[in-house]
């Protein structure tokens, strides 16, 4: 089960914890403390996944850019659809550790993600009614040195699990790796988005 | 002066459909601008493949080699616009556009180039029809000439017998949309690759 009311914390309590590093979000517009405010659940997980915070902050400006100009898109979508799907998306995406992450809302009125981790790159898209804005499916897209690998569209959760197996064997030599004498934790995986 | 109308460009009587293998050749697509050319490799905004995600289903394109690479900056304008980008029946003459009135050079115009052999009959995406039906479309380039550039092509997906799908079946469509925009950012280049000049006789009968 997908859920977006994860424990976030208050908006308040990041600005003050992090406050030089938070350029970007410095206005105090209710959009912007709403964005960010969902979004503190990104910047919850890299502090135990060790996800590039510049990296986290970069693109959840990109998505509040998107917000700003594609405004006759999100007059259709409701921005709590927009940011629901945008957190699953990035948390799902960041955990792999991404080279590059960018986002963008189209015309197709979906929300669109890309991601390049190693010799992937990963495109999910979700895609919302173009009359009622509300969700109807996810698009995952995986190529690997340019090979086509998946094409496959359905709820959210089973398109990032498909996307995950992808990078099981991959994760698992990397913990294997690093479990003979680099110890990290096996459980700094999980996530309690699905 | 005035600027001519390539002939090259126009289709004349006796030009035939092009059918041949083109596997090896590559389409070049127009942008409005080279603003997304630090994007390649990246990420491609929306921007620079199409205006509207429509345009995936029947995605136009040029086939360089007879059309030169500076044909991309040519702009149809005026009244007489819709006319010259209808699909030529390879039959009527077709009228030669007249600088500043039927069409325009745009400078700040941009283009990549894409595979052939990459996407011609090489995607197959599964759909389900209504009472369930599971069926195949499959991405084709095809040879659609319109009345003032014979070099055009489009990619389209296919049925099994033989039409075209469109935008409109919308329950196929995302599935399209997503994996169409996906493997134009892979495929996508700007260097300039080998470009084949093809032979009279793959689309001339004289």
């Amino acid at each position: 089960m997908l859920s977006a009311t994860a424990t976030a914390p208050s908006v308040g309590q990041y600005y003050f914890v992090d406050s030089s590093r938070m350029e970007n979000f410095a206005e105090n517009s209710p959009l912007k403390k709403r964005v960010f405010s969902d979004i503190a659940p990104i910047y919850e997980m890299q502090k135990s996944r060790k996800v590039d915070l510049k990296q986290v902050l970069n693109l959840s400006n990109q998505f509040f850019q998107e917000l700003v100009t594609k405004k006759a898109i999100v007059n259709i979508i409701p921005i709590k659809a927009l940011l629901q799907y945008f957190i699953i998306s990035a948390r799902e995406l960041l955990k792999h550790s991404p080279s590059y992450i960018s986002v963008e809302i189209t015309s197709a009125k979906s929300l669109y993600l890309f991601a390049k981790v190693g010799s992937h790159n990963i495109y999910l898209e979700s895609f919302f009614d173009e009359q009622t804005g509300k969700y109807i499916e996810t698009v995952v897209n995986v190529f690997e040195n340019k090979n086509h690998k998946l094409a496959n569209n359905g709820n959210i959760a089973d398109m990032v699990k498909e996307m995950g197996e992808i990078f099981v064997p991959i994760e698992k030599d990397y913990f294997d790796f690093f479990s003979n004498g680099y110890a990290i934790p096996q459980n700094s995986t999980s996530s309690t988005w699905l | 002066m005035a600027m001519q109308y390539p002939r090259i460009l126009l289709p004349a009587l006796g030009y035939k459909q092009i059918t041949v293998d083109l596997s090896r050749y590559f389409i070049c697509r127009t942008t409005e601008d080279t603003l997304w050319i630090s994007q390649i490799g990246k990420n491609l905004p929306e921007s620079a493949l199409y205006k509207d995600s429509k345009e995936l289903f029947d995605y136009s394109t040029n086939l360089p080699g007879h059309f030169k690479l500076k044909h991309n900056y040519l702009e149809l304008c005026g009244e007489k616009k819709k006319d010259f980008r209808q699909e030529w029946d390879f039959q009527r003459p077709v009228e030669v556009p007249v600088y500043n009135e039927d069409f325009k050079e745009v400078k700040s115009k941009g283009w990549f180039f894409i595979p052939i052999g990459e996407i011609h009959n090489k995607i197959e995406l599964p759909i389900t029809k209504p009472k369930n039906i599971v069926t195949t479309v499959v991405s084709e380039i095809v040879h659609t000439p319109t009345c003032s550039n014979f070099w055009h092509f489009s990619i389209r997906w296919k049925e099994p017998d033989g039409t075209y799908i469109s935008p409109s079946d919308s329950a196929w469509k995302r599935l399209i949309t997503g994996t169409m925009r996906a493997k134009l950012n892979e495929l996508a280049t700007i260097e300039t690759p080998d470009l084949f000049i093809l032979p009279k006789d793959a689309f001339s009968n004289e």
